[in-house]
């Protein structure tokens, strides 16, 4: 083949080209740190990346509704805890009111205790987390409890409150007061009320047969409602560890897919760059010369 | 016998036939870096020999037969095609790599974050539905979705313009061209019927021709007086007749804007004449047979010079090779990304809509007249982004404070597959007590949906990008044969300039010594 002065200028300057575009795209991926910046790059690790970067997104924000969650529940859980300890402390009064050895005065000091701590379960009832009635149903915004004449009320509703934990994957976190105060064929203020009253007028033999029973009942009725809360909180601590690894895992995968490798990114931009430097050498050698160099 | 007086014209005829070749070394040399210049030989060949009875011919000298360019022609015509490829593939790979710069993706500021946070937004929402907050934060999020949408729309729109224009000057630039390669044709045609080589003047053609190969697919033929004939390949319509006197068959022209009408069947297109930019635009009407037009598309015409508006025939050539069939690709596909992104914005719209409207009013709205929303005329409702109140979270109007189930319903849409494209029949199965929209199994979510245009605006861009890489190394390949033979050698040509000079060398010797036979011949025989 017939080389010219052209042809050889033409496929140096191309080569040269090319390998300077090679150095400039290590050059990009090393000050970048990522392995493509568009999707020409690499259409199917962009998708991929971009994929990643969305379940990633998305687990964050299912990490936030579990954590929060998991305040809410142990919200409940300490609420429904002190409400238990209240009532064992009525449960105590009402034993010891019943016992039938005890003069007027001190039957209606104990009335009074049960009164005072029947307005203790209201104030506790109105518990709220992050300004929110905990045991309000969907009526968040309002105390969800209050007291009348030692008849206590509740003016919540039965709704649920539903956080999404993962994909497709609800549960509701919340225990609406309805349900505490009706744990048994008596509603709980009715029984209250009732130790009260007897309390009060030393139907002793009442409050030994029927109000015991009815208030075993009711704490025995809130026992249960923490075991949910606790069944609840424990499947939102493990939906949180399988979040957390799933958002290890992916973020492994992300790092996979579109960083790059530092050590070997550096290895290939300095053999390009060799070979940039050498390109450039034998430019300067055989450019140069023609015959006309050695006429004389 | 021959003469002395004979061998000196046959030393002259040496010496300038020397001294022509070192003219068409000097001037190869001379043009050893012009772009299209092929290299010149001289052809030499001996005159007329002179028959001496008895003894036999004497040669009578050396004369210039012809100067001729080094050419080959087939490869020419393989060079004009790959150009035409490597046209295409360059101009689609610029469009499209502007593409990939408006959607900006992977990155954490594209649509597919403005996504996740909406989503999010509403998944906030339905946590906290008490706070006005997280209501502002999801009018906030969904405001910077529509936003980038329109803003995305609007890129994409004037990038259509921008390469309508572009098709129109390469138009231009073809025309123009076309012009000169006729120009030259006329010169050439006047030197070769006085029976001469126009070198020079062919490798100005050819490398106009070639320049023209680049923009549209194109084959020529060279008619008996060396006059070069140029058509359109995929069309095999002619561009440039090979008589200078005769008009083309076609002109080529653009389409700025079309418009079709129903009822009268007929489309209205703004053309721009020729692709003159700077002349005035004419307006035809076509039939509706002649096939869909749109903007930024080629069309061929008889001759329009002298034409007042009305119908004429318009044929839409279908180009496959050339910068213009790059062009018009882009054009094609930016058109089919608008489109992917508007079904989109109007699945989630209608989506969205659909849940929230049940207990108020629409979240997003339609700007303009438009019946459907699109990536360019979605907009958050703006009573929605006055009193943030009006955002829907709670199961019924007026509901308890803590019910965000609505929100819920809504964060869950990216959960659902649907048929994107046809949303309308998937809204139509919304169970209203549930707030919740059947899921599609044979459609996609709409982060897949997004996805699946980014990856094909990567494959697309890609093709281009590597057909371009491809078709630069060929025609590199193709360009060193081509060089190889009409190339100028430095090395050559000053080899051949001493071989000349010393041939001129020994012809002037030949003559000294003639005149010493001369000067013994008259001054020694009359001593």
């Amino acid at each position: 083949m017939r080389i010219t002065n052209g042809s050889i200028m033409n496929n140096y300057l191309y080569n040269l080209n090319n390998n300077l575009e090679n150095m400039q795209k290590y050059q990009n991926q090393l000050s970048t740190g990522k392995e493509i910046s568009r999707p020409s790059d690499a259409p199917f690790l962009a998708t991929r990346a971009m994929n990643l970067h969305t379940s990633l997104d998305r687990n964050d924000q299912y990490l936030k509704n579990i954590e929060d969650s998991i305040g809410w529940v142990e919200m409940t859980d300490s609420t429904l805890g002190d409400m238990t300890d209240i009532l064992q402390r009525v449960r105590e009064l009402t034993v010891y009111g019943a016992n039938g050895t005890l003069a007027d005065g001190d039957m209606e000091a104990i009335a009074m205790e049960v009164g005072q701590n029947i307005e203790a379960l209201a104030q506790i009832g109105n518990s709220n987390y992050d300004g929110r009635y905990v045991l309000a149903g969907q009526e968040t915004t309002s105390p969800p409890f209050s007291v009348s004449g030692n008849m206590l009320s509740y003016s919540g509703d039965a709704g649920l409150l539903e956080r999404e934990i993962s994909e497709n994957v609800s549960m509701s976190v919340n225990v609406s007061g309805n349900r505490i105060l009706e744990g048994g064929t008596e509603s709980l203020q009715d029984t209250l009320k009732n130790i009260m009253d007897r309390l009060e007028s030393g139907q002793v033999g009442d409050l030994s047969s029927d109000s015991l029973a009815r208030l075993d009942g009711h704490i025995e009725n809130i026992l249960s409602l923490r075991a949910e809360m606790g069944a609840k909180c424990n499947r939102l601590e493990s939906a949180k560890s399988k979040n957390e690894a799933e958002t290890l895992n992916m973020t492994e995968l992300l790092s996979k897919a579109e960083d790059i490798d530092v050590a070997e990114k550096v290895m290939e931009f300095s053999m390009m760059q060799s070979v940039y430097q050498s390109s450039l050498a034998t430019g300067a050698r055989i450019l140069q010369p023609s015959l006309l160099d050695y006429l004389r | 016998m021959s003469g002395i007086f004979q061998t000196f014209n046959v030393a002259k005829l040496g010496m300038l036939a020397q001294q022509n070749a070192v003219n068409v070394a000097s001037h190869n040399i001379a043009n050893a870096n012009t772009e299209g210049f092929s290299r010149q030989r001289v052809n030499l060949e001996t005159t007329q020999p002179f028959t001496y009875a008895g003894i036999g011919q004497f040669g009578t000298g050396v004369e210039v037969e012809s100067i001729t360019r080094t050419r080959d022609n087939f490869l020419d015509a393989q060079i004009r095609l790959e150009n035409a490829m490597n046209g295409r593939y360059e101009a689609s790979g610029t469009a499209l790599e502007q593409v990939e710069m408006i959607f900006l993706e992977p990155s954490d500021t594209g649509l597919n974050s403005a996504l996740d946070e909406f989503w999010n937004s509403w998944q906030e929402l339905s946590k906290t539905p008490e706070n006005s907050n997280a209501k502002t934060m999801v009018a906030q999020n969904a405001l910077s979705l529509t936003d980038m949408a329109n803003h995305m729309d609007g890129q994409l729109e004037a990038l259509e313009s921008d390469l309508t224009d572009l098709q129109a000057s390469r138009v231009c630039d073809a025309n123009v061209l076309i012009g000169q390669i006729n120009d030259m044709n006329d010169q050439i045609c006047r030197v070769k019927l006085k029976g001469l080589e126009p070198n020079d003047l062919m490798d100005r053609r050819d490398l106009l021709a070639d320049k023209l190969s680049a923009i549209v697919d194109i084959e020529t033929s060279l008619d008996e007086y060396g006059s070069m004939q140029i058509s359109n390949r995929e069309t095999g319509k002619i561009l440039l007749d090979a008589n200078p006197k005769e008009a083309a068959e076609v002109e080529m022209s653009v389409v700025k804007n079309a418009s079709y009408d129903e009822t009268a069947g007929e489309w209205t297109l703004t053309i721009v004449y020729r692709g003159d930019i700077t002349g005035q635009d004419k307006t035809v009407t076509v039939g509706g047979a002649s096939g869909d037009f749109q903007k930024g598309d080629v069309i061929f015409t008889d001759s329009l010079e002298d034409w007042e508006d009305g119908a004429v025939a318009v044929t839409k050539p279908l180009l496959e090779e050339g910068e213009l069939a790059g062009n018009s690709l882009g054009i094609e596909k930016t058109e089919e990304y608008r489109n992917h992104l508007d079904s989109l914005m109007n699945g989630i719209a209608l989506g969205v809509n659909a849940i929230h409207e049940e207990t108020g009013q629409a979240f997003f709205t339609i700007s303009g007249t438009e019946s459907e929303f699109t990536a360019g005329n979605i907009r958050v409702n703006e009573n929605i982004m006055d009193d943030v109140n009006l955002v829907q979270a709670g199961q019924a109007a007026g509901g308890p404070a803590g019910d965000g189930s609505r929100a819920l319903a809504i964060a869950g849409l990216r959960n659902g597959r649907f048929d994107i494209e046809n949303m309308e029949a998937d809204i139509a199965g919304y169970v209203s007590g549930d707030m919740y929209i059947p899921s599609n199994d044979s459609g996609t979510s709409f982060d897949n949906f997004y996805k699946d245009l980014i990856s094909t605006i990567g494959i697309d861009s890609q093709s281009a990008i590597r057909g371009a890489e491809n078709q630069d190394a060929l025609l590199l390949q193709l360009n060193q044969r081509k060089d190889s033979i009409s190339g100028v050698s430095i090395d050559e040509e000053v080899a051949s300039l001493i071989q000349y000079q010393t041939a001129y060398q020994a012809n002037a010797r030949v003559m000294e010594t003639l005149s010493l036979m001369l000067d013994t011949l008259i001054n020694g025989l009359g001593a």
